[in-house]
């Protein structure tokens, strides 16, 4: 990795305060570091959020969940309320990486991770979101690639908790008093070639909140390996279940597009049949690459178990 | 500015960050600020680091770049964990960390200052191997011998967290530590077999 | 000489065979011998090492003033490099480049940086500004044999041709003919420690310390790269993380042995995760065109591959069709092979070279062929295959596995999971031979020493040469101290084939044999109480066979709604001759199969075509099996006595891991009811088949 100073921030407002154009803040590192040593990023000043306590905690009451954004993805996992009150939280936490990862990894990096897309993650491949003017996946090796959302770019949104997120309608909180409701957090290349957030430059995330409602949730993902690897596809389900009926009933899906793909179902019968109608509709528009057409059939899956899972599970 | 001493420093920037700004508590509450007082930069050349290592105290002078890993192996004397994949991939690199397994390729030496490290150097006592270390001996869970000391990490925190793992929960718990001589079917003999002596005796 | 009887072979199929052998040395073992340790289980006498992280490998070598090496790679899969300017870093000391040089591939060496610490070497690497023109290049076989050349010469090598018997002859008496293409991916060995060595000259020459799986060879070519005379080049590998073959060539030893000299400091040569996918070694990938002929009764008439491989930018194809011929016995059979030139990294042998490519397209179409004459493949391959031990085997192992709950007809099951049961034969040499040696001390104080100039790089054989000792000598096999992995010691050889246990261990019962000898000979008479004496692994005698034999039969789960697969249980028939240390060898084919199962499902080496670069020289895409993708392995040790030398034993390194992938596929196609003809076996292409993309 590239020299760098080392700055503790003690609190947010130190960390703010440390901020300099070529300084990068630093949770977990799972990602940050990752980027240095592949020559993608080269911070001249890493800004350590992880001595800041105001930041860590989950807490849990009859509003809802707030999640510090240095909240690890074991800490979600194991959380005995969080797993009760929002499953597909707690299961996509659960299913990434490894368990040395997740001990350290943050719920905030997690959301805020750089595309997997090898393409980026190599230095010598000057890609649209590198401030280059060619997108390699496109023609290239595109197996991993997006089925949605791809004319442009063709990256999938990494993070499996986004996923679980947007299909539980978390809201992120940021320093500046902001709060970003997670269907507006995650931009698309068209909207920001060169970022997958709406995060302001500098700004921190603090805290996530999901609002506790009825609905059930559930995720899924398939992969080539059962070993942690990333996902093919991977589907986070959520809806109030009335009898046999799904109300509000709405599935993410991971690792299709460059943003969580969120579609929306209102009220639908938990039955195979109907399951797979929706399914169906939801991959009409899919624009799959040449490698990457296995997907559509992913995702009808995936839609058709992760909402089949919400009528089968008892309270 | 005062020069940092140890790690401890940290908690004197701590104890004046707050107590300037007012925070408000995590939880229930938000939290926000605006830019307040720049906490002191350390390096980019070397700077003092001090690592609890199986008990003892481990002063070295490093970059901020330098990982836990190689702070361990190239400018320490522990040169059991092993540098694998350098992306926390594989599990080579593990160590405990407050007692829970880490990446320590992907963790900069100075983020572990102040929090106990156990490396495998670290699990046998007085000579004598510890259950776990004995398991995979009896049982022959390794070949090369290149993953085991991660992988008898993870196995004494599997166990701690999980006394008594079935297979499944087993072949989770070290789904981070990858062998490529492909030893899995007598690790996992080794763990259960480790499992059943600890819970026989426990005071281990 | 002595004339002796020997009683070989294996239950229920025992004969006597009359060997001659020297009637001083000791006396072979055979079926009826009985023995106090061999063949049963031992933990590894160095256990304690390799457990508190005692155990120093290569990488973990330190040397008083030690400096680092960082090498820097092309990052195109051709070009010629211009200019190459390494930044002016405090730290570091030492810069060699080669400018004008053409890479061939995406990880061909380009310079190399020397500096006090890792980082600044990294450091002084990723910030060196090369001017690179960029040639075209074609990094897919297709590309090769079909585009415009890229290589002086042609990108096609010669083609070689061997046959027996009339194949057009055969095509004709076959009531089913049937022309397939099997491809197989290029694997990257991905030993867990790199290709890492230190080295460190002193008044005597040079030490290198280095992973390597010779040290003997290693210190022949040391030697000679440094035109050193012999005796100034010590190699050291006591212990090695991995090598499947590819730690042959001492490239990186003699790297850091020429820069210690130049720099008069001990040098170190870490590679990392990135070099060693791209450039440190693979599995060839093979194009096989298989047309082949089988009449009503299950006979094969003819047989033809006409298969491709690639041995990256430097040829030589890994010859997938070296199965052939000696797997089944074909009367009518022909082979032609044709090595492409790629922009890849350049193929190093990997376990059991050209067999899990040639036995998957082989066994694959003998199912096929059953299929299609509506016969059991068990029965068609014991048919066609003669080896008296395979064919006990085929029945040991469809008994374990439960042959007869394979899906039938295939892909019948109900339901979106499917199951399958599918069966692969295997074959393989290692009988070892001459030279190798070993040195045996009895110290005054009765205890004993074995020194062998081999290498153990995870087989056991450290053990195992207690375990041979210790029979000889009535002890227990911890009482026998072994040093092992130092050129200094008693020629030992590389550790490649599957030679090592036959070649050393009967060279260690001569020692002891002479051991026992001189110790009732001298008894307490000797000078100083300590004798030494030298054993040397004679000429092999009669054999019961030439090789071993195994199978594998395998189950697996398939999701037809996902196209994943899971394989739920590996039965492995595993003959070795006779078995020193039952639970390493149980390793040995665990490991053996699990890589199979590795190859047949995960692992691909994918190598862009627009850059030529790997994409996924890592290890979250480059995916090797984990914990949660190993099946429950039944390991039948099936013993053969086999005779041949004085153990009686063949090696075991790489047999196990020949059948698995295609024993996973002929599995596969048995659940669905679709064959998958490219490795590996990955969701898209399962869901392909089924026709559901």
């Amino acid at each position: 990795m590239n020299r760098f100073e080392y700055v503790a921030a003690p609190d947010v407002g130190g960390a703010l305060a440390a901020r300099r154009p070529d300084a990068a803040f630093k949770a977990g590192g799972m990602d940050l570091l990752d980027l240095m040593k592949s020559s993608i990023r080269a911070p001249g000043r890493l800004v350590n959020l992880l001595t800041i306590d105001e930041l860590k905690g989950i807490d849990v009451d009859t509003s809802g969940a707030t999640i510090g954004a240095l909240a690890t993805l074991a800490e979600i996992a194991d959380h005995p309320d969080l797993a009760r009150m929002f499953p597909a939280l707690a299961l996509a936490a659960g299913h990434a990486a490894t368990p040395q990862v997740r001990n350290v990894a943050t719920i905030g990096g997690n959301i805020l991770q750089r595309p997997r897309c090898w393409y980026f993650r190599m230095a010598q491949y000057p890609c649209l979101k590198k401030g280059g003017d060619t997108c390699f996946a496109m023609d290239g090796e595109n197996k991993y690639h997006a089925i949605f959302e791809n004319s442009l770019c063709a990256m999938v949104h990494p993070s499996n908790t986004a996923v679980a997120l947007l299909a539980l309608d978390a809201v992120v909180r940021t320093a500046g008093s902001g709060e970003i409701p997670i269907r507006k957090f995650f931009v698309t290349p068209d909207q920001d070639i060169l970022r997958e957030s709406a995060l302001a430059e500098g700004e921190l995330v603090t805290q996530l909140f999901i609002p506790a409602t009825g609905a059930r949730s559930h995720y899924l993902e398939f992969r080539e390996r059962q070993s942690f690897d990333w996902a093919l596809v991977s589907a986070a389900a959520a809806a109030e279940l009335e009898g046999q009926t799904l109300n509000n009933a709405r599935v993410v899906l991971g690792s299709v597009a460059p943003i969580p793909w969120r579609i929306d179902l209102g009220e639908i019968a938990a039955t195979d049949e109907a399951l797979d109608r929706a399914a169906d509709e939801a991959v009409r528009g899919a624009t799959p690459l040449a490698k990457n057409k296995y997907k559509v059939q992913l995702a009808r899956t995936a839609i058709r178990r992760s909402l089949r899972e919400l009528a089968r599970a008892t309270e | 500015m005062d020069k940092q001493k140890d790690g401890i420093s940290r908690r004197t920037f701590l104890k004046s960050g707050a107590a300037a700004i007012g925070m408000a508590a995590a939880g229930a509450g938000r939290v926000s600020a605006e830019a307040g007082e720049a906490p002191e930069a350390l390096g980019p050349g070397p700077v003092p680091c001090a690592l609890s290592v199986n008990g003892r105290e481990v002063r070295i002078e490093i970059e901020p770049r330098v990982t836990l890993l190689r702070a361990l192996r190239h400018y320490s004397d522990y040169t059991g964990p092993k540098e694998i994949c350098d992306r926390g991939a594989c599990g080579g690199c593990t160590v405990l960390l407050d007692g829970k397994p880490v990446a320590s390729c992907m963790m900069l030496a100075l983020d572990a200052q102040g929090r106990p490290i156990t490396t495998v150097e670290g699990l046998a006592r007085d000579g004598k191997l510890h259950p776990v270390q004995e398991a995979f001996k009896t049982c022959d869970a390794y070949q090369c011998g290149y993953c085991t000391p991660g992988m008898l990490l993870s196995t004494v925190a599997l166990l701690k967290e999980n006394p008594a793992p079935s297979l499944d929960e087993i072949k989770r718990g070290l789904e981070g530590n990858l062998c490529r001589c492909a030893a899995y079917n007598h690790i996992f003999d080794a763990v259960q077999m480790a499992a059943k002596k600890m819970s026989a005796s426990p005071a281990k | 000489m002595a004339r002796l009887r020997l009683k070989v072979g294996f239950v229920g199929g025992y004969e006597e065979i009359e060997v001659d052998v020297p009637d001083d040395g000791p006396v072979p073992w055979d079926a009826d011998s009985k023995l106090a340790v061999v063949s049963k289980s031992h933990p590894r006498i160095n256990a304690a090492d390799i457990l508190t992280g005692r155990a120093r490998f290569a990488t973990d070598i330190k040397r008083r003033g030690m400096l680092y090496a960082k090498i820097l790679r092309c990052p195109y899969g051709h070009a010629k490099v211009g200019r190459v300017t390494v930044p002016d870093i405090a730290g570091v000391r030492h810069v060699e480049k080669k400018e004008g040089k053409e890479c061939f591939f995406a990880g061909d060496d380009v310079a190399i940086v020397v500096a006090d610490t890792q980082e600044i070497a990294e450091e002084a690497g990723r910030r060196a500004e090369v001017d690179y023109e960029i040639l075209p290049h074609a990094v897919t076989m297709e590309d090769a044999i079909e585009g415009p050349g890229v290589f002086r010469g042609g990108n096609r090598m010669r083609a070689q041709t061997r046959d027996e018997g009339d194949v057009d002859q055969g095509l004709k008496e076959a009531a089913v003919v049937l022309e397939r293409t099997y491809k197989t991916q290029a694997q990257t060995h991905s030993c867990l420690e790199p290709h890492s060595a230190v080295a460190e000259f002193n008044s005597g020459g040079v030490t290198v310390w280095t992973s390597t799986q010779s040290v003997q060879g290693n210190r022949e070519q040391i030697t000679e790269a440094l035109d050193l005379s012999a005796g100034q080049v010590r190699v050291i590998a006591e212990y090695v993380g991995g090598g499947f073959g590819s730690k042959f060539g001492a490239q990186s030893g003699a790297t850091v042995a020429e820069l210690s000299r130049k720099l008069d400091a001990p040098v170190k040569l870490l590679p990392d995760r990135a070099e060693e996918h791209a450039a440190n070694g693979n599995r060839p990938p093979s194009i096989q065109k298989v047309k082949a002929g089988i009449r009503k009764d299950g006979v094969v008439t003819a047989w033809i591959v006409d298969s491709y491989g690639s041995g990256g930018y430097a040829g030589g194809g890994g010859g997938p069709a070296n199965p052939l011929k000696y797997l089944y016995p074909f009367t009518n059979w022909r082979k032609t092979h044709v090595d492409v030139r790629i922009n890849g990294g350049a193929a190093l042998p990997f376990r059991a070279p050209g067999h899990p490519q040639g036995v998957f397209a082989i066994e694959s179409m003998i199912d096929e062929l059953a299929a299609r004459v509506g016969m059991d493949p068990l029965e068609v391959r014991k048919k066609n295959d003669t080896s008296p031990v395979r064919r006990a085997q085929f029945d040991a192992g469809a008994k374990r596995i439960g042959w007869s709950r394979r899906a039938q007809p295939t892909g019948s099951e109900q339901g979106p999971l499917k199951h399958g049961i599918g069966m692969a034969g295997a074959t393989w040499g290692g009988q070892g031979g001459p030279p190798a040696e070993i040195t045996a001390v009895r110290h005054a104080d009765g205890t004993f020493e074995f020194h062998s100039g081999a290498q153990d790089i995870g087989t056991g054989i450290r053990t195992a040469i207690a375990v041979i000792a210790a029979e000889e000598l009535g002890v227990r096999p911890a009482d026998i101290k072994v040093k092992i992995g130092d050129s200094d010691l008693p020629y030992g050889p590389g550790s490649g084939g599957s030679v090592t246990a036959p070649s050393v261990l009967p060279a260690v019962r001569e020692a002891a044999h002479k051991l026992k000898q001189e110790i009732a000979k001298q008894g307490a008479g000797a000078p100083g109480g300590k004798i030494t004496v030298t054993g040397s692994r004679p000429e092999d005698f009669r054999r019961y066979r030439g090789g071993v034999a195994g199978c594998q039969f395998a189950e697996v789960e398939v999701d037809t709604e996902t196209g994943m697969v899971r394989v739920l249980k590996v039965v492995a028939v595993q003959d070795c001759g006779r078995i020193v240390n039952r639970l390493t060898a149980e390793s040995q084919i665990q490991g053996g199969v699990l890589q199979g199962i590795s190859y047949a499902l995960f692992e691909e080496r994918v190598l862009d075509r627009q850059k030529g670069a790997m994409l996924n020289a890592d290890f979250l895409n480059y995916k090797i099996l984990g914990p949660r993708d190993t099946p429950d392995i039944d390991v039948v040790l099936f013993e053969v006595s086999n005779a041949g030398n004085t153990v009686g034993l063949l090696g075991l390194g790489e047999p196990p891991t020949v059948p698995t992938a295609a024993a996973v596929a002929n599995a596969v196609a048995n659940a669905i009811g679709a064959r998958i003809y490219e490795l590996p076996i990955t969701p898209d292409k399962v869901l392909g088949a089924l026709n559901k993309i």
